[in-house]
């Protein structure tokens, strides 16, 4: 439970009796999945929070039809990814992955070190984007851990047979590309 | 292989346990907080300011309907009483009637095209009429003299009367100097 000063919300469902969604409550259990599933889209901290404040606000605006979801959860996540590719479709590749792999190369080698290992990371975030759509997808959903085969089904549309040959899939193809880039 | 996999592994956890900044649970409940106050505004006052400037510009259009009848309304007797007052020559003349009339039609005209416009409509008009010529001369003069009124003078227009006139006023003549002819004569004798 959130217990932000000055921000406690709920969605009160005036026309009937149901119980009032306290949403700050909400944004406490679902921000950080979301951040993190934006943020696998878009490898950017800035821009995965806002596409999580602009799920919350929409949110917001189906408020009232809220009772006809079924799976709050998925009906998010399903929101985030959705708004996170929106977002990553009006950015340039080259403008994607260079912070992000500059942030994951190690602070404690010597810059050079440094330097190729965040080139290393960089080739391995632009395999990622050269791979189809659907194992794509599939491998950046499995990174999260919160998230289980069942749920990336569901957020995809596929079945999860499809999910797991699909991940597998994208694996093998990824390892096969950097090994040739590699030689 | 196994370097590959690594690395592979090392993106795909970066992912993983990328946290949120400190701020964003705040930030995001700050901005549903603004949106919902937004939201939940009752009716009235949402769009009070709209029907406030609805009403002021209603009133503002009906002075205006107003102030512009009644200055048509006291223009109306004004060229009542000037029509009255004008020569009956001026009342009569037809281009100007027809140019009251058609003036209507084609409001917006510039200055130099003026004549042009009232020239072209008059003539299309079925019932346009001739403007009356200038009396001659020998007309001004019979005029003044039938308003003279005295019989002799109108009795010169008549060519019986005026042969008869001048058949007497030889007589007359001729009676005189036969007369004094006469006189003449017998003195002498």
């Amino acid at each position: 439970m959130a217990s932000i000063e000055g921000c406690r919300l709920t969605l009160s469902f005036m026309e009937d009796a149901r119980p009032a969604v306290d949403l700050a409550a909400i944004v406490d259990a679902y921000s950080t999945l979301l951040f993190r599933v934006a943020n696998s889209v878009l490898r950017s901290r800035s821009e995965a929070e806002d596409v999580v404040q602009d799920v919350f606000i929409r949110l917001l605006q189906h408020r009232h039809s809220l009772s006809t979801v079924r799976d709050m959860r998925v009906w998010l996540i399903r929101i985030a990814w959705n708004l996170a590719l929106d977002r990553k479709r009006r950015k340039r590749p080259d403008q994607l992955d260079e912070n992000f792999a500059k942030s994951l190369a190690s602070v404690t080698v010597p810059a050079d070190a440094a330097m190729e290992e965040a080139q290393r990371y960089q080739s391995v975030l632009r395999e990622i984007e050269r791979l189809p759509k659907a194992e794509r997808h599939v491998l950046l959903l499995s990174a999260i851990d919160e998230l289980g085969t069942a749920e990336i089904a569901d957020v995809l549309a596929r079945s999860e047979s499809a999910v797991r040959a699909l991940l597998s899939r994208a694996r093998a193809r990824l390892r096969e590309r950097l090994e040739e880039e590699k030689r | 292989m196994k370097n590959a996999d690594q690395t592979i592994e090392r993106v795909l956890a970066a992912l993983r346990h990328a946290e949120p900044s400190a701020t964003m649970e705040r930030r995001i409940l700050e901005a549903m907080a603004a949106r919902e106050a937004e939201v939940s505004l009752p009716f009235w006052p949402r769009w009070r300011s709209m029907a406030t400037s609805l009403a002021a510009a209603l009133a503002i259009a009906g002075m205006v309907i107003v102030v512009v009848a009644g200055q048509q309304h006291r223009r109306a007797p004004a060229d009542t009483r000037s029509h009255s007052t004008a020569p009956v020559v001026r009342k009569t003349t037809q281009p100007e009637i027809v140019l009251q009339q058609v003036a209507p039609r084609h409001p917006v005209r510039s200055l130099r095209h003026a004549g042009k416009v009232s020239a072209e409509p008059q003539t299309q008009v079925a019932s346009f009429p001739a403007p009356p010529l200038p009396l001659t001369e020998q007309e001004r003069l019979l005029l003044r003299l039938a308003h003279r009124g005295d019989s002799d003078t109108t009795a010169i227009l008549n060519p019986d009367a005026r042969a008869a006139q001048t058949a007497k006023a030889t007589e007359q003549f001729q009676q005189f100097f036969a007369i004094n002819a006469t006189e003449m004569r017998n003195q002498s004798e």
